[in-house]
């Protein structure tokens, strides 16, 4: 009975607490980059519908100067709706992509489409500083142990997924012979272009005959004419 | 509640939870409450809704239509929860006033909204609900949260707020109500008169005024009464939400 919140909709109580729980966290994770926190200031009182199709929900996220807040219900004309698909919706937050149009993206955008283009811009330079976060929780010192032992282990993997990528492509190219080393596809580009050029020369020059030849038959038929009219004459 | 649902019981004497008392006397025992109580509200309110009550002040938020460059009222905003929301949904054009007689909870109400960084937009006045200190038709949103079943005339303090109401302004009354489901009920008044005043006495050192909300909010107006009180005042298209099965309710009124 407690999540009866209301008696007429329940799920309403489910979508609310949702929106307040993501609302908290998106809040809590801006509280660390403080230059997001700035960059939001110009989208203060601004608000953006977002209709998902599938499934079925829409909320409001009213912004302010340093924060979100995020509603089931706004009664006024929002700024800017977007409506579409979780996965179109999804897909147009995290593309970051410099956007002039939006028509090609599966989102339908009414109202002011430069709101989006300043959120999507927001999005894109997020920079979450997830250490000083973990430190208001733990402390500084292991939070940067911890922070030090993630970066090592993220440079360690990279480092590993190049060694790897590099000693399978040597194994391929040198040890089986299954694809070719990359000096040699770039020497066969080259003489595939140079090849390229070759015939684009004799085209050019076959061309450059076959005028010649044409004008040459031209004033053959020309000089012939001629002569056949002064014989008719005389 | 046959005699509940009026808030004074004869000229003279009126109710404080279960106690008669004299008119002029109830509005200073309920500042002692909060006086008393106001370190610790929020951390009591957490505590005796489970944080359900954020959820309550959340959906009072969607409701009260609030937009860029209103004007609102937050009655006895206490500790300024529904001021910090109304603040960031109203802009730098608009202007919220939290409102409360109680000058301990309004001074926690403004530290608390200081220190979080809403200072542009917000103003702050101590003001009893019955002489609201406004213009005419000064705002276009009020709300009262968990705050009207202390006032001493009720009816004088929904006309109050009917005056300083923009025409086509609404009335937001978020308030302890009856619950709708028996078994509810009577849990509801197990929680209310044996474990509140404990939680009340360990939390804040204080059982008799977590005893006097347990006994305030039996001694006020129904669902249906309220409605009807909004009416009188002069608010149309009144309705009311029942919330947790009627533990709470929101009523909203329109003024025309």
């Amino acid at each position: 009975m407690i999540f009866d919140f209301f008696s007429d909709n329940p799920v309403n109580t489910v979508k609310t607490s949702a929106l307040m729980t993501v609302e908290s966290v998106i809040n809590k994770a801006l509280e660390y980059d403080p230059a997001t926190q700035n960059a939001m200031g110009e989208l203060a009182a601004k608000v953006l519908a977002i209709e998902c199709t599938l499934p079925p929900l829409t909320f409001y996220a009213v912004h302010s100067e340093t924060d979100i807040s995020l509603f089931g219900q706004y009664e006024d004309e929002a700024d800017t709706t977007i409506r579409g698909s979780s996965l179109s919706l999804a897909t147009l937050a995290i593309d970051g992509q410099d956007r002039v149009s939006f028509f090609d993206t599966g989102v339908e955008v009414r109202g002011d489409h430069d709101l989006l283009r300043q959120i999507r811009k927001i999005l894109k330079n997020l920079d979450i500083d997830w250490e000083a976060a973990l430190a208001q929780l733990i402390g500084d010192v292991p939070a940067h142990l911890i922070g030090e032992s993630l970066r090592t282990s993220a440079k360690w993997q990279k480092d590993a997924m190049e060694r790897a990528s590099s000693a399978a492509a040597e194994f391929s190219q040198e040890e089986i012979r299954l694809t070719p080393s990359k000096n040699e596809v770039e020497h066969f580009n080259g003489e595939v272009k140079h090849l390229a050029n070759d015939v684009d020369r004799l085209a050019a020059r076959i061309n450059k005959l076959s005028v010649t030849l044409d004008q040459k038959s031209e004033a053959q038929k020309s000089s012939n004419t001629s002569s056949n009219k002064k014989n008719e004459n005389s | 509640m046959a005699d509940n649902n009026t808030a004074m019981t004869n000229d003279k004497t009126t109710h404080f939870g279960f106690k008669t008392v004299p008119v002029e006397e109830k509005a200073s025992r309920v500042a002692d409450v909060f006086h008393s109580v106001a370190g610790k509200y929020d951390l009591m309110n957490d505590l005796m809704s489970g944080g359900i009550h954020r959820l309550w002040k959340r959906y009072t938020i969607e409701l009260s239509g609030a937009r860029k460059g209103h004007r609102i009222l937050d009655i006895a905003g206490g500790t300024g929860d529904l001021t910090a929301n109304f603040s960031k949904i109203i802009g730098p054009t608009g202007e919220v006033v939290l409102a409360d007689i109680n000058d301990s909870m309004l001074k926690v109400g403004r530290d608390k909204l200081v220190d979080k960084g809403y200072a542009s937009n917000v103003r702050y006045a101590q003001a009893d609900a019955q002489y609201l200190p406004f213009p005419d038709n000064t705002f276009d949103c009020i709300t009262i949260a968990f705050g009207l079943r202390n006032v001493t005339d009720k009816d004088l303090a929904l006309r109050s707020m009917n005056r300083i109401l923009k025409p086509g302004g609404r009335l937001l009354v978020l308030e302890f109500s009856k619950p709708t489901n028996g078994m509810l009920e009577k849990a509801y008044d197990f929680y209310s008169f044996n474990l509140l005043p404990k939680i009340g006495g360990l939390v804040a050192n204080d059982t008799e005024s977590y005893q006097y909300l347990a006994e305030s909010i039996r001694m006020h107006p129904d669902q249906e009464t309220l409605k009807g009180m909004m009416n009188e005042a002069g608010f149309v298209n009144t309705e009311y939400h029942n919330m947790t099965g009627g533990i709470v309710a929101l009523h909203r009124g329109f003024k025309p």
